[in-house]
């Protein structure tokens, strides 16, 4: 349960970690409009900024395997992407062209590759890779030439296209660039912190009678409450368990009964969590919306100001480049 | 023996570097045994108690139930076993669902393969035996108090009749008179039908006068495993793992220090101890 990571926080003493986690939200956000200010396809900008990003990286130091982890939640996302690009782009100069013949052998051959695919699947490592191989591996398949009856006299074309591939890479390097960057924020900053900071930059919407405090206590209270409540679901489970539900077999009424039964407990735990929770608050002294003091008072230092300078001027650049091209 | 323990280690998480319980050998059969579990808070009693369950699999070892090996990962169906083996949790008002209570004390039953007749006649014993009233039947059991909820608890498992009966910590939140019900009817069902009851318990009393076997968990090590009488005359074993004496015993304590009586071996009911007043106990 301990691996429901929110705020993946990693503790390292650097110099990322320091800085004021307003300052760090503000930036962020100002980086991500440079990202998707840079022109499509003009990798140098892009490049500089993944290089960029790459520098801030080191200097959190935290091990590099923490941001892999996080990219590895998207490759799916890249890869389809990539594809997608790749194969319905279709202006420009053809690097690559390949007919799909669509026999009776080639088709049969290419479901049995796919069946065997869903049975084995469970079994696989690395089942992103294998699946994109086995996705070249069926276009492969259906361009061999068989002596067999053709089921679709027009074949079928693909053709990839240079500007394809261009577009494809540059899409990638983008949403790479943006992942790693957002990463190091919730890699360097608490979620105590990031709370914090989000309340603060939202606290100018007070003069408008918005409460911002209490939305930030209420993302505390669930960030904090997540894990508890998976606790609680695990027991409830077990508790059902042993009364002899079984969450793997039984017919969909039984199994809707099943899911009831996790569900309504589920339901009750939290409401009553809830109630507990508010009247603990309130005897504690807190009063919704009402100003409340802070252990660790948030104070700008001069390095702060420095980065925000640094992204603002990332930023600006970027404007006037865009204004000039 | 239906319960087998031989080695069994377990640890919650495969990452944390300590035995949340650690090298257990254990034998207890399905018949005539009354047993009571005692340890300090987080000494891995509950968890004991879910392995005997197959709630949760073995690290390391060999846990058999009713023949069947419980292996660490993936196993067969354990339906049988769960069946057999009834567990009250530790906070069984989680479990409560149904929209009445009725329907809350049948659900269990009828998992076990219980028609819905049988499952009602099997509940309405019960809940006659457990003294619930008749009045909450019918109502949503979300709603009742602490002590009634644990009671619909309970008397759901025993409505499905296992052959084991294990019971965690289950008079916490009873009033004595609940406390006094729900010991005596389990008390009854040993008799009558020989069943073997596992309770966990703090109270001394409990251990005293109901178990015929004991069991010491400390730390996740088995550290005592026999009669009460064993346990409450091993002074050390006792201080070592602060356990405390019953108050019948800790009455002929306090009489003996003063010199009123004599015994060998500490008295653990009134009879005991009154046949030492009048001196009719000759050991
Ligand atoms: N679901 C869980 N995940 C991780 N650790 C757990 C879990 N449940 C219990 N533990 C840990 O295992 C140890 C033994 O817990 P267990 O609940 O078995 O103790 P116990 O003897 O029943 O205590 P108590 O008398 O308070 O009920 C404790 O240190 C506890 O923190
Ligand atoms: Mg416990």
């Amino acid at each position: 349960m301990n691996k429901m990571a929110f705020g993946q926080f990693y503790n390292s003493n650097s110099l990322i970690h320091k800085i004021d986690s307003r300052i760090k939200i503000i930036f962020t956000i100002l980086f991500m409009i440079s990202i998707f200010l840079v022109p499509t396809n003009n990798f140098i900008l892009m490049g500089s900024l993944f290089v960029f990003t790459f520098f801030i990286v080191l200097l959190t130091k935290v091990p590099l395997n923490k941001y892999l982890k996080s990219l590895k939640q998207i490759v799916f996302l890249l890869v389809f992407a990539f594809s997608f690009q790749m194969f319905f782009r279709n202006e420009g100069t053809v690097i690559f062209s390949y007919n799909l013949n669509f026999t009776w052998i080639n088709i049969t051959i290419s479901i049995i590759l796919l069946i065997l695919y869903i049975l084995f699947n469970k079994y696989l490592p690395l089942k992103l890779l294998i699946l994109v191989l086995l996705a070249i591996l069926i276009i492969y398949i259906l361009g061999i030439p068989m002596n067999a009856n053709v089921i679709n006299n027009n074949p079928v074309v693909i053709r990839i296209y240079k500007e394809g591939i261009i577009s494809g890479s540059f899409i990638i390097l983008r949403v790479l660039t943006l992942i790693i960057f957002t990463t190091i924020l919730t890699l360097t900053t608490k979620p105590t912190d990031l709370n914090n900071g989000i309340e603060s930059l939202l606290s100018p919407l007070e003069l408008l009678h918005i409460k911002t405090s209490i939305f930030a206590m209420m993302i505390s209270i669930a960030l904090r409450f997540i894990p508890t409540l998976f606790l609680e679901a695990d027991k409830i489970l077990k508790a059902q368990a042993s009364r002899g539900v079984d969450f793997n077999e039984g017919s969909l009424r039984e199994k809707i009964k099943q899911i009831i039964s996790l569900l309504v407990p589920m339901f009750i735990v939290s409401f009553k969590r809830a109630d507990e929770l508010a009247v603990a608050m309130e005897a504690r002294g807190y009063v919704p919306g009402e100003k409340r003091t802070k252990i660790n008072l948030m104070k700008l230092k001069f390095s702060d100001i420095l980065w925000l300078i640094l992204f603002i001027i990332v930023l600006v650049g970027l404007i006037i480049l865009r204004v000039l091209i | 023996m239906e319960i087998n323990f031989q080695h069994v280690s377990f640890k919650y998480d495969n990452k944390q570097n300590y035995d949340t319980l650690n090298d257990i050998n254990l034998t207890i059969s399905s018949k005539d045994e009354f047993i009571t579990i005692v340890g300090h808070t987080g000494s891995g009693k509950s968890t004991l108690v879910q392995l005997m369950n197959a709630l949760i699999f073995p690290s390391s070892g060999n846990l058999t139930l009713f023949g069947q090996k419980i292996k660490p990962k993936r196993n067969k169906p354990l339906k049988k076993i769960r069946q057999k083996v009834g567990l009250v949790f530790q906070f069984p008002e989680y479990q409560l669902f149904e929209e009445t209570v009725l329907k809350d004390i049948m659900f269990g039953p009828q998992n076990f393969g219980m028609s819905i007749d049988e499952a009602k006649e099997s509940a309405l014993n019960i809940i006659k035996e457990l003294n619930i009233s008749e009045e909450i039947l019918e109502r949503p059991p979300f709603n009742l108090s602490g002590g009634q909820k644990r009671k619909v608890a309970i008397a759901g498992i025993l409505a499905s009749n296992p052959e084991i009966l294990i019971l965690d910590e289950p008079t916490v939140g009873l009033d004595p008179r609940g406390r006094k019900e729900l010991l005596t009817l389990l008390k009854k069902i040993h008799e009558e039908t020989h069943k073997t009851i596992i309770i966990i318990t703090h109270d001394m009393n409990v251990v005293a006068n109901y178990s015929k076997r004991t069991i010491v968990l400390n730390q996740g090590n088995i550290v005592f495993d026999g009669t009460p009488k064993d346990l409450f005359n091993n002074k050390d074993c006792l201080k070592e793992f602060n356990l405390d004496l019953p108050y019948i015993s800790k009455v002929a304590e306090s009489l003996k220090e003063k010199g009123m009586i004599n015994y060998q071996s500490i008295p653990l009911n009134i009879i005991e101890l009154y046949n030492y007043i009048n001196g009719d106990n000759h050991e």
